[in-house]
């Protein structure tokens, strides 16, 4: 979310709700008073914050219920975010006991300390009423290696620093958060009083603080709370990807293609990289920081995977597909340990059937393709550019992005013999969590059949000009005499 | 069979038959270009870099470019240093193709330009060998060339090298030659001058071309055999050609200042003279003044060579360059010039390597050249003097069997036509002479000189049915054989690109060593972009373009002494390396070490070249004796002399090795020597990075200290070591050292 300051007061859009050709991000503006605190119109009654650092993004939950203590109707309830943490906010979504609610960025006064979320409820809540919301996001970039340099073989120690109480705009009356951590190895972790008992109480690798008495929202967060635990991953960050998708009906094929440029943004190596001591170690295949391997399940069907880099054909890749399953499974040249980078790309193909339907008016095509499909290890994405060529001749595009986009443009791919171009979709986002993997997209659009025969056509008349032109070349005479 | 005679002569079949050689011709090319597809990798990654710059920058800018990613500091003015005759060519097909619409990527065409381009070689053979005999030759020897592995060799998918467009170049120009020869054609002449001006700027080879037109020119009008048309063709490829190779900046103006190219103006002049001599002639029909004139062209003979030999000592003109002269001499390299003599493919060649590479051509080639003798047209004249002047360089360098390779393969057409067209046809002779002795083909041959006795009927040979078919089999399968011996050479010997190697695990499965990219990509992504790598320069066009790093010499061997700093570097001890490294930048030093998986290409095999390379520039600081035991063995074990145990070189490629093994059974398997129980120690250098199988080790230099101790003594601080004499010592050689 690098950008989205600069988006000054625009309003992203954040959830998958939206309907396809609005999509635009600049349709809604909020007109918002300068004052920095919404009114308070809602209390939590109950909040359970779950905070789940098991990956190497921050997932937190929070389901509480809200009571509207105002008079009237209420339908905007605000979820304070502090201003530094607004970039490493990767999505952030509400859901009511109705389903899924629209969320906004709200911006009061971009210089204030807190910003805030807008979700607008489905319905507005009536007076005195209580309903059930939980909220949903996921940060990035909030766990840093402590220590920052590790030998090769020690163990990776990540640090979290959040706070005691979850941010809310409003009055807690009960709370406390559970923190979920990948293993039971936490070193330290911030020690505090809840009266007379110890806080956190552990239960394996879950840490509860709290239950904590009533909360005011200016009392922000509460007491800093920092964690420091043992990761036995490596913390891998997609610092870019490309994913190109292309669709062809003559060949009943549609070929995935991804470049991804990876780090590890893990605990750095101390000392330089020891042969010797990878080659031993890695005989009885300890936990490591570096990455050596990554599998990423494909849909079964999936044919002709390829794994390259920069210089060409890496050797050292599997590919397992049968009926069931797809998994390519690849192993960069070099093990990466923490700070350093790798870029790669892989791609396969697939059986254009699977993925395309004529809709039931038998008049559009209907694509539906997941939208990202990374490796099964748990990543974080900074960019991501999804292409979508579709054949030649194909009009009247349609799709809905499943996640919020920082760009989206329509245009003309020219390939192998194109004369008209074909339609192309490129969509931007940045920022993205792996859990973003199961979304689909849909792509609908015409292709009427004549478009079909456009290119045989093209490569007939080509052919034929050039017989034509040779034939009438070899009848020029140029001898000079007879 | 009468069916058959209508086929091959009747003129009213004459588009069955075009359409059979174009059917056939395809064939072949179609096999020349898939045989050569066992495996691609791109090398060497200098030309395709060039090319990805033409492509992006444009063709001016590429004219201009200066490269400041290879011998740093120095850098190179790649533009005016390079043919880029392949650069343009690949260049120019990414063009067009886009112009077609058809998005190809720049790599694909640099990869596959070699076999498209042995299809075309295949064509120009047809071409030149038609010329010489007939179509059905033609269509053997193009076959030939298609699969022959020599040419293979240098023409497999990926080997994106200057001969793999420059053969094709050498047989189309040869062509075109032989055809204005024949015709006394202005405009083949012209042809074959433009084709050869594509030749200049595609490779250094040219000088081949340079050469051997004059040569053929020169033996016919020895042979009397001077005519109009003569003087027609080798006045307009002279002049037009040598205009054009000009236009070259790497060669400049040599054509008329280095010897090389003297004799294609001496040739030149000699026509004048002979071509206005047969003038006077003409008017004036005198035995006596031909005589004289004779003895007139033969002092102007001597005098302009004398006045040659003048300028080449008074300097006007450039003496022979060193690399010509070890074609006469090859021992004159190993001495003097020892970078030229340390590249393998410069070596004499083994006789097993023409089998290897030619295989029953090589015994169908002198049957060809006797054939051309039988003939002696004036192309077969050149066919001769190809063949002669081609074997002695291909027996000279290894390397040069690639252009004795398409007139073996002209001549063994020839050859093996002539023995077809004798045996496969059914018809019996009217004459008949009674039992033939002996299936002999060698005795077949000589009754069948029939265009030199064609009067004669006296046709000496075997009619039986049963004999010609013995023939007939016996080449079959010959040529059966020979096709899969090209198939195997291909596929085993001219497939493994050098970058890969490939080995097989004990259940028959392949296994791929990829070491060398694995750590040319280490570097590519994980050191600063502007990092300076000190390496041999065998690997620097790996590293300029897989690791896209700065290197400090490459392939392109233009600078002795730069070359003979790093080799200096390499065979010093560690504080004499120390300043070297500083002075030049250097962030990272590579060396290939083949100890562990018994590779033995590595770079201690090598590092006798770097010694001598140094010596050559530094014969005070470095000897090569030093290295060898007072036996004069060259060891790396215990019993290695104290220069070689302390060289950076023997220091990087044995650091930490030992730890691999049980103490004191390190091994090195290459040169099945059991190394010191203790390993070397470096100061100066930190290890970064050692490839899977330690084929590639990377070391960074170290800052300087600190404390602005030297590394020595900083180390052994840092190990808690008391100041001992031992380093006092060492302090006290090293400031010495330094003042050397």
């Amino acid at each position: 979310m690098r950008s989205l300051r600069n988006w000054g007061a625009l309003l992203l859009p954040l959830t998958s709700l939206f309907s396809l050709s609005s999509c635009s991000s600049a349709d809604s503006t909020l007109a918002l008073p300068k004052d920095p605190t919404p009114p308070q119109v809602f209390k939590n009654s109950n909040l359970l914050r779950t905070i789940d650092i098991t990956k190497p993004y921050v997932r937190e939950t929070i389901a509480m219920v809200i009571d509207n203590i105002s008079k009237e109707p209420q339908a905007e309830y605000y979820v304070p975010i502090p201003k530094g943490i607004v970039e490493n906010i990767s999505y952030l979504e509400a859901r009511g006991e109705d389903g899924p609610h629209v969320v906004n960025l709200a911006v009061f006064n971009p210089e204030s300390e807190t910003q805030y979320y807008r979700v607008l409820l489905n319905a507005p809540l009536l007076a005195g009423k209580s309903t059930r919301l939980w909220i949903t996001l996921a940060q990035t970039d909030r766990l840093t290696p402590v220590p920052a340099l590790i030998g090769q073989t020690e163990k990776q120690f990540l640090q979290w620093t959040g706070f005691q109480y979850a941010a809310s705009a409003y009055v807690t009356e009960k709370q406390k958060t559970k923190i979920k951590f990948p293993n039971n190895e936490v070193p330290d972790y911030t020690v505090l009083k809840n009266g007379e008992s110890d806080d956190p109480t552990k239960a394996g690798s879950w840490y509860t603080y709290g239950p904590y008495k009533t909360v005011k929202p200016d009392q922000k967060g509460g007491k800093a709370i920092t964690l420091r635990f043992e990761y036995t991953s490596p913390v891998i960050k997609m610092t870019r990807m490309e994913r190109h998708i292309e669709v062809s009906h003559w060949g009943g094929n549609i070929a995935f293609e991804e470049r991804y440029w990876m780090t590890n943004l893990g605990a750095k190596l101390k000392d330089t990289f020891s042969r010797v001591q990878w080659a031993s170690t890695n005989y009885y295949n300890p936990p490591t920081s570096a990455i050596k391997q990554l599998t990423f399940p494909l849909i079964p069907g999936a044919q002709d995977a390829y794994f390259t880099d920069e210089i060409g054909n890496v050797s050292t890749s599997h590919f397992r597909s049968n009926i069931r399953e797809a998994h390519l499974e690849l192993k960069p040249r070099y093990p990466v340990f923490g700070g350093w980078n790798y870029s790669f790309v892989v791609g396969w193909n697939h059986d254009l059937k699977n993925f395309l339907r004529v809709s039931q008016d038998g008049e559009r095509y209907v694509l539906k393709i997941p939208f990202l499909e990374g490796p099964k290890d748990s990543v974080t994405y900074d960019e991501i550019e999804i292409t979508i060529v579709l054949p030649e001749g194909a009009t009247d595009v349609k799709y809905s992005p499943p996640i919020t986009l920082v760009s989206q443009e329509e245009y003309l791919h020219y390939t192998f013999m194109d004369t008209l171009g074909r339609a192309a979709i490129k969509m931007k986002a940045v920022n993205v969590v792996d859990e973003q993997h199961k979304k689909e997209l849909i792509v609908t659009y015409r292709y009427p059949t004549m478009a079909l025969y456009r290119k045989p056509f093209v490569i007939f008349t080509g052919v034929l000009t050039l017989f034509t032109f040779s034939w009438l070349v070899s009848k020029i005479d140029l001898r000079i005499g007879k | 069979m009468s069916s058959l005679e209508v086929l091959l002569k009747d003129e009213s079949t004459r588009n069955i038959r075009r359409l059979l050689k174009v059917v056939i011709l395809i064939t072949i090319a179609g096999a020349a270009v898939s045989s050569r597809l066992f495996s691609v990798i791109l090398d060497p990654w200098f030309n395709f870099r060039a090319s990805k710059y033409l492509v992006k920058n444009g063709f001016y800018n590429f004219w201009d470019w200066f490269d400041d990613r290879t011998w740093h500091p120095l850098g190179r003015v790649t533009g005016g240093t390079l043919y880029p005759g392949l650069m343009v060519t690949s260049g120019a097909i990414y063009h067009i193709l886009r112009m077609l619409s058809m998005p190809v990527d720049i790599r694909n065409i640099c990869v596959l330009l070699a076999p498209a381009f042995s299809g075309l070689t295949a064509l120009a053979t047809y071409l030149f060998t038609k010329e010489m005999k007939d179509e059905s030759a033609g269509l053997l020897a193009a076959a030939f060339i298609g699969i022959a592995p020599g040419y293979i060799s240098r023409s497999v998918a990926g080997s994106y090298d200057n001969e793999a467009i420059a053969i094709f170049l050498l047989m189309f120009t040869f062509y075109l030659w032989i055809k204005a020869l024949k015709d006394g054609s202005a405009f083949w002449g012209a042809l074959c001058a433009l084709f050869y001006f594509y030749m200049v700027a595609a490779w250094g080879g040219y000088v081949f071309i340079t050469n051997m037109i004059p040569l053929h020119a020169f033996v016919l009008v020895l042979m009397g055999r001077y005519s109009p048309r003569l003087y027609v063709a080798y006045t307009s490829w002279f002049a037009l050609g040598t205009l054009g190779s000009m236009q070259i900046p790497f060669v400049g103006f040599l054509p008329i200042r280095s010897s090389e190219h003297m004799a294609a103006l001496g040739v030149f002049g000699l026509l004048q003279i002979v071509g206005f001599v047969e003038f006077v002639r003409d008017q004036v029909p005198s035995r006596q003044f031909k005589t004289l004139l004779k003895a007139l062209i033969f002092i102007v003979f001597a005098l302009s060579s004398a006045v040659l030999v003048l300028l080449t000592v008074s300097g006007v003109i450039a003496p022979w360059s060193g690399r010509f002269y070890s074609l006469w001499d090859t021992g004159y390299a190993k001495i003097h010039i020892p970078i030229i003599a340390s590249v393998s493919e410069h070596q004499p060649t083994a006789w097993p390597a023409f089998f290897f590479d030619l295989e029953m051509l090589i015994w169908l080639f002198p049957a060809g050249i006797y054939m051309c003798f039988s003939t002696l047209q004036d192309q077969h004249v050149f066919v001769i003097i190809y063949g002669i002047m081609a074997s002695y360089f291909a027996g000279v360098m290894v390397r040069l069997m690639l252009t004795l390779t398409p007139v073996v393969c002209v001549s063994a057409a020839i050859a093996l036509s002539n023995i077809l067209d004798v045996y496969l046809s059914i018809k019996t002779p009217a004459a008949p002479t009674a039992g033939a002795p002996s299936v002999n083909e060698r005795k077949e041959k000589k009754p069948r000189v029939n265009i030199l006795s064609a009067g004669k009927d006296s046709i000496v040979g075997v009619y039986s049915k049963a004999s010609k078919i013995a023939v007939i089999a016996a080449f079959s399968i010959y040529l059966f054989v020979f096709v899969l011996h090209c198939t195997w050479v291909t596929s085993n010997a001219y497939s493994s690109p050098s970058v890969v190697l490939a080995s097989r695990m004990p259940d028959g499965s392949q296994h791929i060593i990829d070491d060398y990219r694995e750590a040319y990509y280490w570097l590519r992504k994980n050191t600063p972009d502007d990092a300076k790598i000190m390496s041999w320069w065998d690997y620097g066009y790996q590293i300029g373009g897989m690791a896209d790093r700065t290197t400090l010499v490459d392939n392109n061997t233009w600078n002795n002494t730069h070359i003979a700093t790093v080799g200096k570097a390499m065979s010093a001890r560690e504080e004499v390396a120390y300043p070297i490294l500083r002075q030049h930048d250097v962030d990272y030093v590579l060396v290939i070490f083949g100890g562990l998986l018994g590779y033995s290409g590595d770079d201690i095999n090598k590092f006798l070249w770097m010694i001598r390379i140094a010596e050559g520039v530094w014969p005070d600081e470095v000897k090569e004796r030093d290295f060898f035991t007072p036996h004069g063995e060259y060891r790396v074990d215990d019993g290695a002399t104290d220069t070689m145990k302390n060289s950076l070189m023997y220091k990087m490629s044995y650091y930490n090795y030992q730890s691999l093994f049980p103490a004191g059974q390190a091994q090195d398997r290459v040169r099945n020597a059991k190394l010191p129980a203790v390993g070397p120690t470096l100061s100066i250098l930190d290890e970064a990075f050692t490839s899977e199988n330690w084929i590639v080790r990377i070391y960074k230099v170290k800052d300087l200290d600190n404390l602005g101790r030297d590394h020595l003594s900083a180390a052994a601080f840092d190990a808690g070591k008391k100041k001992s004499k031992r380093t006092k010592a060492n302090k006290g050689s090293q400031r010495k050292l330094r003042v050397v």
